[in-house]
């Protein structure tokens, strides 16, 4: 069967509308992300439309698949809640899986070094025996841009001091949290152009195949007719 | 539609596994040469149709035009659904790789049964192949919220009110595929009816051309 070329034509056309429509519209998969900041954890849930995921189920779980905590979005698809003391002690990675019901789920796993699990879990032991480790620990946090450390955290002997760390850990933590916010939305994968048209590859190429193998039993069940 | 992953218990997600390979051996066989490049357009047309996202609904709903695969393919609607289903597991993260089974059949069977239910009269023209196209793309998305709903039930028995739910969700999807299928039937009648033939009809055509 050959096809005539305006078919042809008509069918590219269509195809290419297609694809333009793509980079505009999006679909339904359920796209969750996770940061820290101030000592909570904020989750936001959305369909890859845009628009939020309200009054989803949230559920928090450990490494082991152990539920730590549960809740429901707000109206803008947001679930924060308080990093788990246990969860900080042990600095165990927090799977937060959000369900919007029909099936529908989407995951986020935050690793522990992401809000300052292990780290922050000598600060609220809070000793002043680890004074000089614990400055370094904060350090160390600030500069992988997690301040899981709640900003009243008795760090420093001198009061001065402990307020002026105060101080710049809420600022610090105030100007972080867009950041981390754009930081975690990037790694949700985006379909991409290049993910449409690599697809289509795929199917032609399968395409091809499936001619290949045909093809070969066609001939030769002729080939075995003719002779 | 695409049902994500830890969804479902194994149980499910086995028996649709051996199912879908099934279906999809049989529609690998019923596959002619003549057919591989329809089979592989309508794919590519399937791959891309969820991107297509329809602002209607509690949630968020897309196309899906298995009605149309169903009508237009029969049974190679399975391989074809499937390739589809698994590229878009790759490269949109819709669904999974556990749970490609049950959306295979989800989507594919629904199609199939449209293939039986409305492809003889898409022979009639004018107003009987429309309704009969509309009734198609309708037919396949209820079909596929049913089983849906029986999927997800059987996994877990609380999630009988999101069940209900489903039918409210996708009772917009069904007019608007019951109208993409039938434009798209009725184009493909005027511009390429090999599209709409049977290859069984093939020496007694005559049925199929336009007036």
């Amino acid at each position: 069967m050959i096809m005539p070329k305006h078919t042809l034509y008509t069918a590219i056309i269509v195809l290419a509308t297609f694809i333009l429509c793509c980079s505009v519209a999006q679909a339904h998969k359920i796209r969750v992300f996770a940061y820290a900041g101030d000592g909570k954890i904020t989750a936001e849930a959305a369909f890859s439309s845009g628009r939020p995921a309200k009054n989803s189920q949230v559920t928090v779980h450990n490494g082991n698949g152990d539920t730590l905590l549960t809740g429901t979005t707000n109206d803008k698809g947001i679930f924060r809640f308080t990093i788990p003391r246990q969860a900080k002690a042990t600095g165990m990675d927090l799977k937060i899986v959000v369900d919007v019901g029909e099936g529908h789920r989407g995951s986020w796993l935050l690793n522990a070094s992401d809000y300052g699990g292990a780290q922050s879990a000598d600060s609220a032991v809070g000793s002043s025996a680890k004074n000089s480790y614990n400055g370094e620990s904060n350090e160390k946090s600030s500069g992988e841009g997690s301040s899981a450390a709640p900003p009243a955290t008795p760090s420093a002997n001198n009061p001065n001091c402990q307020g002026i760390e105060a101080a710049v850990e809420t600022i610090i933590t105030k100007e972080l949290a867009p950041l981390k916010r754009m930081i975690a939305q990037q790694r949700v994968h985006q379909t991409s152009l290049q993910d449409i048209i690599g697809g289509l590859g795929y199917i032609l190429g399968l395409a091809g195949i499936l001619f290949y193998f045909k093809a070969k039993k066609h001939t030769s069940s002729n080939t075995g007719e003719n002779t | 539609m695409h049902i994500s992953e830890g969804v479902l218990n194994a149980p499910v997600l086995i028996g649709c596994g051996i199912a879908t390979v099934g279906f999809t051996a049989v529609g690998l066989k019923k596959m002619d040469l003549e057919r591989i490049m329809n089979v592989s357009l309508l794919t590519s047309a399937f791959f891309i149709a969820s991107l297509i996202h329809v602002p209607l609904g509690p949630g968020s709903i897309h196309l899906v035009l298995n009605g149309l695969l169903g009508i237009v393919l029969g049974w190679s609607c399975f391989p074809s659904i499937l390739t589809a289903l698994l590229l878009q597991a790759v490269f949109f993260q819709y669904g999974g790789f556990t749970v490609l089974g049950v959306n295979t059949i989800i989507m594919a069977l629904p199609a199939l049964c449209c293939y039986y239910l409305v492809r003889p009269w898409l022979r009639k023209n004018g107003k009987k192949r429309s309704i009969a196209a509309f009734a198609g793309g309708f037919l396949a998305i209820l079909l596929s919220s049913l089983l849906m709903v029986l999927a997800l039930i059987t996994s877990d028995k609380g999630f009988f009110d999101t069940a209900a739910i489903i039918f409210a969700a996708h009772l917009p999807l069904m007019l608007v595929e019951g109208v993409t299928t039938m434009f798209a039937v009725l184009f493909l009648a005027k511009v390429q009816p090999d599209f709409l033939h049977d290859h069984y009809d093939i020496p007694t055509n005559t049925t199929f051309t336009e007036k």
